[in-house]
């Protein structure tokens, strides 16, 4: 082989290597805010797992469901009366850490579970939104182009129509409903199984296939229409109408907060379908599955993390609401919205009833805000030296 | 014509217009013609340079020839198999075989995957080979390509505009393809680099015997590379000629006007006379007839109104030029003479636009 | 010739994360009146800051001016209060940008941008400051500048644009003219409009020209003098001749030979070895060291400084007195850099 010297050898001078995580982190600790939330959610993490374990089973180690009438309204770090109070019923180390509530309950143990609570509602609510994000926020960014044909409407129609007679008892014309659409399914199914088979030319049923609107219209109208009500007011309305539990809760926050994950996702892969390395992709011929996953999907998640953090702020912050109101999750069992409901009545007996609770819910949303911004410096390139 | 199977791609009458639309259903109302009515062919071990200035539509037309855009019409063959009409095996056959180097050696390499995991994925998707032996393929590529086999592991970040480069031209040879289409490779870089990369390119053309398509908006080092050249003007192709005769003897305007604007590093000649006033037209709203007549100095009548067509005027030059028979051949140094040989008067006053 | 601006001894230091990094070190120029001066050099080599130090624009932090001094005529530009500066920028010397898609507000239509450069440095009320813009817009060949004065920015052409940027930068007649890649954005045609308008404006009011460029074309048809800039400090200076005719400095001839040229195919191109060093860390010595084709002992301990070849040409290189062209060829074409000329056959 010739001597590289006429292209000029490039190979001696690279500086030591450096991982995306180490660079990432160098920018990372920098951000003294960013890291006290960091610290933060590590340790609201180890209270809230703890607090699972600590509160639940047959005989737990802190019982928060325990009354004891005799003790009510007790400052925080009082000693139990144990002429009042049975053994078995005592507080572990003797002693009320954040006092008792006005049924004689230990604060402590209470926010303990409500801790466990807001972690899994945050958690599961955003795993549930990030989820439907990315998998409509994908689609939309990159098949957004694609026409819905007019034939697919008629179908769709056809198949909701049928579910919604079905749903209000109507079984007959729902059947006959979703026969026809069967039908029309089956005969696109065949109209484009015979246009993939080459030929063009007009065909027969052309003028049932003329385009619609695109896929991207179709999806980010939807985005749009969700965005319209007042996702709390609308959280409360189905919350009134399902039984309420914890699962319930999860699911709605879930189900009514994903239009911001979308509209990012979309907007990233609409970002990333022009550059050139998925154009490079395409043209050494990898499948769309290998471009999405491997070149696409990796590019757009790191953001994606980003905002989900600070989505779990929002949902532990709605769970609270909706629990102080009295929507969330039912008593007995405790949560930080209950507590802080509960305390209320007693404002000026037991203040610590409200500020406890109400200082741990802004500490966490607040830290969880501070970490997801400056999690978003960090995996920022541009703000990277290069 | 040449007989096809001395032809490595052939461009036929190729289209491609974008639609324009409006509305929440998007509807159509007019289109862009990004590439219109084009036709050119490549022959085997040939360079063919294509110039034009931003918005022509010479990177539209790359990414049609590549499939990496439908096109509106006309046919492209590569190796006489019509390209637009491969599928499944046929189709991966011809994605080994052309391959394209970007502009930005920035955002031609993904970020998240290492050098070595992006020069072997094509080696890879095609099965060419696995595990150690792919590796070692990879190596030989990153040490053809004057990097060192130990940057395997390294990511795109770490390396420079040039050694970049340098990696995505590695990705492009690691199928072994027959024809690379070179869009801008060397736009983004310095000059020194810039002449790293070209004899680069010049020496693995030599070694593998590739074709290759080169883009560019730079006159110059399009002359350097080509076999021959074509000029594009938005969306057609104005004129192609052999590198010396596109030199010597250029015949459309358009080409002369190129020539005359390229600032030679040589104080003694002084810089020529301005020839190309004005801006190009919308191309939401292109002139009737010529679409170079706006800014033609020698625009007659008959440019306002009728389209011209490619002329051949000697062997493998086309024209598309109304004017082009009227012309006398150019003598050879003419460069110094471009005005005159416009017919345009000299030392008129470049503040104010014609 | 009267020297207008002189820069000596310029030195600016940017703060990154893995240390200072000299922009700029040690920069002498003179800029004399009515001609203009081109500056070269490729991306990262400090020829921006330079520019921007002239205005005081260098943006703090991270970047501090640590040294030298700018005299623009007598007084030092980098001593003057801040409200001096103020009267001066725009004023007596102003720059135009490669972006003229970026440097322009796109929510202010260019007539109230115009008027508001020429209220702010002359006593003039808003009816005065209007006429002038068109007279001006009217000047850089702009079609119907009454109408144009309305326009936003986005409903023009990148040429347009440039022109306009021309025009707020001449509407209070500076003396200096700073053109920062003026041309690099724009396609080669518009490319030869602006700098006819360039000079045609030149020759009418006599101003002084500070044109970056990174384009040896551009600056070998506009300049009356070049200044070569490499890993942040001048390695040869002089007269337009003297640069293009007798170029003394290995970088210099190594930038001249690594072109192509049109007309000259089948030249072969001489490649530059290696990268531009990192400003962090700049070899020792002579910093065009490891690139060098006639690097010796000397190179690695000392660096060159700017010395006086013959009148008004300097190079920053302990062989200059016989590095030449003629030295350069016979050298290339020994070291067999050089790609055969059977490619191009």
């Amino acid at each position: 082989m010739r001597n590289n010297l006429s292209t000029g050898e490039t190979s001696r001078d690279l500086p030591e290597e450096v991982s995306r995580f180490a660079e990432a982190w160098r920018v990372f600790k920098k951000n003294t805010p960013a890291v006290w939330g960091l610290v933060i959610f590590i340790a609201f993490f180890i209270v809230a797992v703890a607090g699972w374990f600590l509160t639940t089973g047959e005989t737990p180690v802190l019982d928060p469901a325990k009354v004891r009438l005799s003790e009510k309204l007790l400052r925080p770090l009082s000693p139990v009366n144990t002429d009042m109070v049975e053994p078995g019923d005592r507080p572990v180390f003797g002693i009320y850490l954040l006092g008792t509530d006005d049924l004689g309950r230990d604060v402590f143990a209470r926010m303990m579970q409500g801790a466990w609570v807001s972690l899994t509602v945050g958690f599961v609510a955003v795993g549930i939104s990030v989820v439907i994000g990315i998998i409509l926020g994908g689609v939309a960014g990159y098949y957004g182009r694609a026409r819905i044909k007019f034939m697919h409407v008629l179908c769709f129609i056809a198949f909701f129509a049928s579910m919604i007679l079905l749903a209000s008892g109507r079984k007959e014309p729902a059947l006959d409903l979703f026969v026809t659409s069967l039908l029309l399914a089956t005969v696109s199914a065949v109209y484009h199984y015979l246009a993939a088979r080459g030929g063009a030319g007009p065909r027969p049923l052309d003028f049932l296939f003329f385009d619609t609107f695109s896929v991207d219209t179709l999806i980010m109208r939807f985005v749009d229409i969700m965005l319209c009500f007042p996702s709390f007011f609308l959280i409360l309305t189905i919350v009134a109408l399902l039984p309420p539990n914890i699962y319930n809760i999860m699911i709605v926050i879930g189900l009514t907060s994903w239009m911001g994950t979308t509209r990012f996702v979309r907007a990233e892969f609409l970002s990333l379908r022009e550059q050139d390395f998925v154009s490079a992709a395409k043209a050494l011929g990898l499948s769309d599955i290998s471009i999405i996953f491997r070149h696409m999907m990796p590019n757009a998640i790191a953001p994606v993390l980003v905002s989900a953090t600070i989505g779990i702020a929002t949902a532990i912050l709605t769970e609270a609401g909706l629990s102080f109101l009295g929507f969330g999750v039912p008593p007995p069992h405790a949560t930080w919205g209950n507590i802080l409901a509960g305390g209320e009545r007693f404002i000026f007996d037991a203040p610590w009833l409200m500020y406890i609770p109400g200082f741990s819910i802004l500490t966490v949303v607040l830290s969880f805000n501070l970490f997801g911004e400056g999690l978003r410096d960090a995996m920022n390139p541009k703000l990277r030296k290069r | 014509m040449n007989s096809t199977d001395n032809i490595l791609l052939e461009v036929r009458n190729l289209r491609k217009y974008f639609p324009v639309t409006s509305g929440i259903f998007s509807r159509v109302i007019s289109s862009v013609k990004a590439v219109d009515n084009v036709s050119f062919h490549i022959k085997p071990g040939e360079t063919l340079g294509l110039v034009g200035e931003s918005g022509c539509g010479k990177t539209t037309l790359s990414r049609v020839i590549l499939r990496l855009a439908e096109p509106s019409g006309g046919e492209v063959y590569f190796e006489g198999e019509d390209v637009f009409r491969l599928r499944g095996d046929r189709l991966r056959r011809f994605r080994k075989n052309v391959q394209i180097v970007f502009q930005d050696p920035y955002s031609s390499l993904n970020p998240r995957l290492s050098i070595g995991s992006i020069i072997a994925e094509g080696i890879g998707a095609h099965g060419i080979a696995r595990g150690g032996k792919k590796r070692e393929i990879v190596e030989g590529l990153l040490e053809r390509v004057g990097l060192s086999a130990g940057y395997y592991n390294r990511y795109p970040h770490e390396f420079s505009g040039g050694q970049r480069q340098r990696i995505a031209i590695a990705r492009a040879l690691s199928l072994n393809p027959k024809l690379i289409v070179c869009d801008e490779p060397v736009s983004a870089l310095d000059v020194s680099i810039q002449a790293q990369i070209l004899n680069l390119l010049g020496e693995l053309k030599r070694d593998f015997n590739l074709s290759y398509l080169f883009i560019s908006h730079d006159l110059a080092v399009v002359e350097h590379v080509s076999d021959r050249i074509a000029t594009m003007y938005m969306g057609e192709i104005t004129e192609i000629a052999g590198a010396g005769e596109f030199y010597s003897r250029p015949l459309h305007p358009y080409t002369i006007a190129l020539l005359s604007a390229n600032l030679l590093p040589e104080p003694g000649r002084k810089r020529r006379p301005v020839i190309l006033r004005g801006d190009v037209p919308s191309p939401l709203d292109p002139p009737p007839g010529c679409r170079f007549h706006t800014r033609c100095p020698v625009a007659e009548d008959v440019c306002r109104v009728k389209r011209p067509e490619p002329v051949e005027v000697s062997g493998g030059h086309m024209v598309r030029c109304h004017l082009v028979d009227r012309k006398d051949p150019a003598p050879p140094g003419f460069l110094a003479d471009l005005t005159l040989m416009l017919h345009k008067p000299a030392g008129e006053s470049g503040v104010k636009p014609l | 010739m009267e020297t207008l601006l002189k820069i000596s001894n310029l030195k600016v230091c940017f703060d990154t994360d893995d240390g200072p990094a000299m922009a700029v070190d040690g920069v002498d120029l003179e800029i004399m009146k009515g001609t203009t001066l081109g500056l070269v050099g490729e991306s990262g080599c400090g020829k921006s800051v330079t520019c921007l130090s002239v205005l005081r624009l260098i943006p703090s932090p991270p970047g501090r001016i640590t040294g030298g001094e700018i005299l623009y005529k007598g007084r030092n530009l980098l001593a003057l209060p801040e409200k001096d500066m103020e009267r001066i920028r725009g004023n007596d010397i102003s720059m135009i940008f490669q972006e003229p898609m970026t440097s322009l507000n796109p929510v202010f239509t260019i007539g109230e941008q115009i008027k508001e450069v020429i209220m702010l440095h002359q006593h003039k009320t808003s009816a005065e400051a209007g006429e002038l813009a068109v007279r001006i817009l009217d000047k850089v060949g702009i079609p119907s500048p009454a109408i144009r004065l309305k326009s936003y920015p986005h409903q023009m052409s990148g040429g347009m644009k440039q022109r306009v940027m021309i025009a707020m930068a001449l509407s209070c007649n500076p003396e200096i003219l700073i053109a920062d890649e003026p041309t690099t954005a724009l396609d080669v045609t518009i490319q030869a409009q602006i700098l006819e308008l360039m000079q045609s404006l030149q020759d009418e009011y006599g101003m002084s020209i500070l044109l970056v460029t990174h384009d040896l074309g551009v600056v070998a048809s506009m300049a009356s003098h070049v200044a070569i800039m490499y890993a942040s400090s001048i390695v040869e200076y002089g007269s337009v001749e003297d640069i293009f005719g007798n170029p003394r400095h290995p970088y210099t001839l190594g930038l001249f030979t690594s072109i192509p040229v049109i007309g000259k195919r089948g030249r072969a191109l001489y490649v530059i070895p290696g990268n531009v060093p990192d400003p962090v860390s700049f070899p020792r010595g002579c910093r065009f060291r490891p690139r060098c084709l006639f690097a010796a002992e000397q190179c690695m301990t000392q660096k060159p400084p700017l010395r006086e070849i013959r009148h008004g040409h300097r190079a920053a290189c302990h062989f200059s007195q016989t590095i030449d062209k003629y030295v350069w060829k016979e050298k290339t074409k020994t070291a067999s850099f050089l790609i055969s000329d059977e490619q191009h056959g």
